[in-house]
């Protein structure tokens, strides 16, 4: 559905020059500095995936969906989405596609929801009885019913953004893109937004691009990740690879009726050299080791033998855990 | 017990210093957008070449019709100087205040430890003295060259000091003026007609665009009592010295006592309008 | 067709939406006449000291300057676009909101600002050409009432063309306001006979920045009590062409500049 070969995109930038000179020989001479936002990008996403597009501030995460969306021009490199050039066949790609910048409204301002919504409706010609269903669809998901008739500058947060999304999707098109959706809303919005994208995409195969922040919509929603830094494509594919390729310790964590002793304790260190075992406190125990060095069922087993235990929880490494070590450039060491 | 002075700058919040800063910055603010900067070289240009064709028309059909400007050469000087004087007054003011109004930012404006008025005086001071070297002075070495013969050299120190003097008033009048068009902002938000209105009365007024001898002789007198003479009218003909002695001295006070009345004005209309932006909340 | 019915229903909205504000609609249609008197005001004032502005009359002076306004007041529907454009479509990135709509992105900015202040002057415009024809003598036709409103219309589209390449290298330069203010300062020569002013000038405002299609040339097509006018035949004439000429490169202007835009602000 979306294929990227090679994306570049190079913005020119000038370096003011500081103080009352420098800013009196920036009239007559620039310094221009080439930053490359997006650097020989390329990547495949088939229809009715949901992939996750993350990196930090900066990383060119926006630029590349702006290129996407045919906001911006690429400098070189190609995109084509349903087959068609984002920039070059602006007009019939549009229809086709969804697009919510959290960031920004795509809304008029003005204008009572419903009134930018039946905008909406003749901007991309939907027929009256497909439009009736999808608004009726989308308030049992969404809620929107309540603001309908307020105007947008109005709305929470939370609404507005129910209200972007429903926008974004009454044309019902092919691909949706969404920057940041869930950025500044509380956890109940948040929640909402995650499942209504879980429901549309299970519905109607829409194919979408999610830049974020929140590891946690990631976690809920993607089984892809694409993951950029600087500019330039540092991962992808699927979440639980990364995981598994970073590795990343898992805790088990024990609670005992009774204290273990010393000399039961470095029992289990010799039967399991590959993990460490703490006992902060007298009556628990946690044992952490690298995923692929042990499996956790047979700790659980050693342990169930040995000790009384009252209650066991465990952690995965955690998405976030993850990611800044994407950044502290862990999956070139992990990789190679 | 707080010094008489101390107490007022604190009142006030008028501290030279940061004045100083908020001047510097507007001054680096300008030097960075060339684009404009070129562009309105050109166009004060041109201004000061279609009042001259215009009036010279005027002139070749009725030679007396703008006494005391008698020829071209006076013609040329006047416009030269006129507008070389408003460029470097000239601010933006009157939009950026709308446009703060409008966006909510002048609230923020509020907390900042210095006053409001006094800020854009010091932002309107920055700008009008890179104005007179990047721009009144460009634009005049631009119209020398290119009317050469016909612009004339003031008509002596002493009429250059006094129009010079003429002209730092005018710089107050101008921002007064601005400050309290911008001020309207407050009250209704949208307002760039009635600025684009009064830019183009205020040019009307103060005589640049014709100078006040071509207006109706019952006319003439209020507009050289107008504060909007010190904008265009006195300081030319201050330059040109066509306006000396008592004349000069009295068109001189009269300046002086409006720029007095109307920075006095600007102080009470905003300590109206803090009162309306604080109730308003922004 | 579908962009025509689509620019059609944005202009009731908005219509609807400025009539609601009554108070500031007033008030800009105010200021509008405001500006406009200012312009006839010095009009006025020159004709009180001279019969001939050149060797142009009172009345023909006159029919320019309400020919000026007239096609003035056309272009006034769309110009706030122009003074918006760099600050709020441009530094404040609003223009992806226009690039992800399939409506072409021009039309719906324009329909966005539509203002509709300056229709008064357009009344004002027509009376003060009905005034000066009617003392010159001039018989109208159904012909000639045609060929001025071909006029207005045209010196408009040029208008647009020119404000919309300037405005357009907004894409290029950071600058908050850009050149668009001085240059629309410019159109004061455009309401004048081109004559009276130096030979460059009357060079600059044929080409470059056309400003003397806005009615002076125009005009002369009507001012046959002029022995002046005839000189001019041929650029009345072009009035239409200037104006479709003047749009189309203020249009590919435009969609070079798309491609420059860096979507900032976010």
């Amino acid at each position: 559905m979306i294929k990227v070969a090679a994306l570049t995109k190079v913005f020119k930038t000038f370096d003011r020059r500081e103080g009352l000179a420098g800013a009196v020989r920036d009239l007559f001479s620039r310094r221009y500095r080439e930053m490359r936002a997006v650097d020989g990008i390329s990547f495949h996403i088939p229809k009715g995936e949901i992939a996750g597009y993350i990196g930090a501030n900066g990383a060119g995460k926006s630029t590349t969906i702006k290129m996407l969306t045919g906001i911006l021009h690429p400098t070189s490199g190609s995109i084509a989405v349903a087959g068609l050039d984002p920039f070059r066949e602006r007009q019939r790609y549009l229809p086709n596609i969804g697009v919510v910048f959290g960031q920004r409204t795509q809304l008029w301002w003005d204008l009572a929801v419903q009134e930018s919504f039946s905008l909406l409706q003749r901007i991309y010609r939907i027929p009256e009885q497909d439009f009736r269903r999808r608004l009726q669809r989308f308030d049992e998901v969404l809620g929107i019913g309540a603001f309908l008739r307020t105007p947008v500058r109005k709305l929470s947060l939370g609404q507005k953004m129910r209200c972007e999304l429903t926008a974004a999707l009454l044309h019902a098109p092919r691909v949706l893109y969404l920057d940041e959706p869930t950025i500044g809303l509380d956890i109940e919005a948040k929640v909402a937004i995650r499942e209504f994208l879980k429901t549309i995409n299970r519905e109607q195969e829409v194919t979408v691009i999610l830049t974020t922040h929140d590891l946690k919509d990631i976690e809920e929603l993607c089984r892809r990740v694409i993951i950029i830094d600087r500019g330039q494509l540092v991962y992808d594919g699927a979440l639980l690879e990364l995981r598994r390729r970073l590795g990343g310790e898992l805790e088990l964590k024990f609670h005992l009726k009774d204290a273990p002793r010393p000399e039961e304790l470095e029992a289990l260190r010799r039967t399991f050299p590959a993990a460490r075992f703490a006992n902060a406190e007298s009556h628990t125990l946690t044992a952490s080791f690298p995923q692929e060095a042990l499996a956790k069922g047979e700790v659980i087993r050693a342990m169930l033998e040995r000790f009384e235990v009252r209650d066991l929880s465990f952690e995965e490494p955690s998405i976030e855990e993850v990611v800044r070590q994407v950044y502290r450039g862990g999956l070139v060491a992990a990789g190679s | 017990m707080l010094r008489r002075r101390d107490a007022v700058i604190a009142a006030l919040g008028l501290s030279p210093r940061v004045g100083l800063a908020f001047a510097r910055n507007s001054f680096l603010r300008l030097l960075s957008y060339r684009v404009r900067y070129v562009v309105g070289v050109a166009n004060y240009f041109l201004y000061v070449s279609v009042h001259y064709y215009l009036m010279r028309a005027v002139l070749e059909a009725n030679p007396r019709a703008v006494e005391p400007l008698l020829s071209p050469a006076d013609l040329v000087t006047y416009f030269s100087v006129g507008w070389a004087a408003r460029a470097a007054y000239h601010n933006e003011i009157d939009g950026r205040l709308a446009e703060q109004v409008a966006s909510g930012e002048l609230a923020m404006e509020l907390i900042r430890p210095a006053a409001y008025p006094w800020i854009k005086y010091s932002e309107a001071a920055g700008e009008s003295l890179f104005r007179v070297f990047f721009m009144s002075l460009p634009i005049f070495a631009v119209l020398a060259a290119v009317y050469h013969p016909l612009l004339r050299p003031p008509a002596g120190a002493g009429h250059l000091g006094l129009s010079l003097v003429s002209l730092v008033l005018a710089f107050h009048i101008y921002f007064a003026v601005n400050l309290l068009t911008g001020l309207i902002a407050v009250a209704t938000l949208k307002i760039q007609g009635f600025l684009w209105a009064k830019f183009l009365l205020v040019q009307l007024l103060s005589g640049v665009m014709l100078p006040f001898a071509i207006f109706p002789a019952w006319a003439q007198p209020w507009l050289a009592r107008s504060p909007f003479a010190a904008l265009g009218h006195t300081p030319v003909l201050l330059y040109q010295g066509k306006l000396t002695g008592m004349a000069a001295f009295e068109a001189l006070a009269l300046e002086a006592g409006w720029t007095a009345l109307l920075l006095a004005l600007c102080a009470w209309a905003w300590s109206r309008a803090r009162r309306h932006i604080i109730i308003q909340g922004g | 067709m579908h962009q025509a019915a689509l620019a059609l229903h944005f202009f009731t909205q908005t219509l609807k939406a400025r009539m609601a504000y009554r108070y500031d609609f007033l008030m800009q249609c105010f200021s509008a006449l405001a500006a406009n008197a200012t312009g006839l005001i010095v009009v006025s004032v020159i004709f009180q000291k001279t019969e001939t502005l050149g060797d142009w009359k009172k009345a023909e002076v006159i029919f320019i300057y309400g020919l000026a306004m007239l096609s003035q007041a056309l272009f006034g529907l769309v110009s706030t676009t122009f003074w918006q454009f760099p600050n709020r479509y441009v530094m404040n990135g609003e223009m992806d909101r226009l690039l992800i709509r399939p409506v072409n992105p021009l039309l719906q900015l324009m329909m966005e600002n539509l203002e509709f202040e300056e229709l008064p002057s357009l009344i004002l415009g027509l009376l003060l050409i009905g005034f000066s024809a009617s003392s010159l003598g001039l018989a109208w036709s159904p012909a000639k009432v045609l060929i001025l409103s071909l006029d207005a219309v045209s010196a408009a589209l040029m208008l647009v063309g020119v404000f919309l390449a300037l405005t357009t290298l907004s894409f290029w330069f950071e600058d908050r306001v850009a050149i668009t203010p001085p240059v629309f300062n410019l159109l004061a020569f455009g309401r004048y006979p081109l004559t009276i002013f130096h030979r460059s000038v009357q060079m600059l405002l044929s080409t470059v920045i056309p400003f003397g299609f806005l009615a002076f040339y125009p005009a002369t097509f009507f001012l046959t009590s002029n022995s002046r006018s005839a000189e001019f035949s041929l650029f009345a004439w072009m009035t239409p062409l200037v104006g479709v000429g003047s749009f189309a490169v203020g249009c590919a202007v435009w969609s070079i500049g798309v491609r420059a835009y860096r979507s900032t602000g976010s």
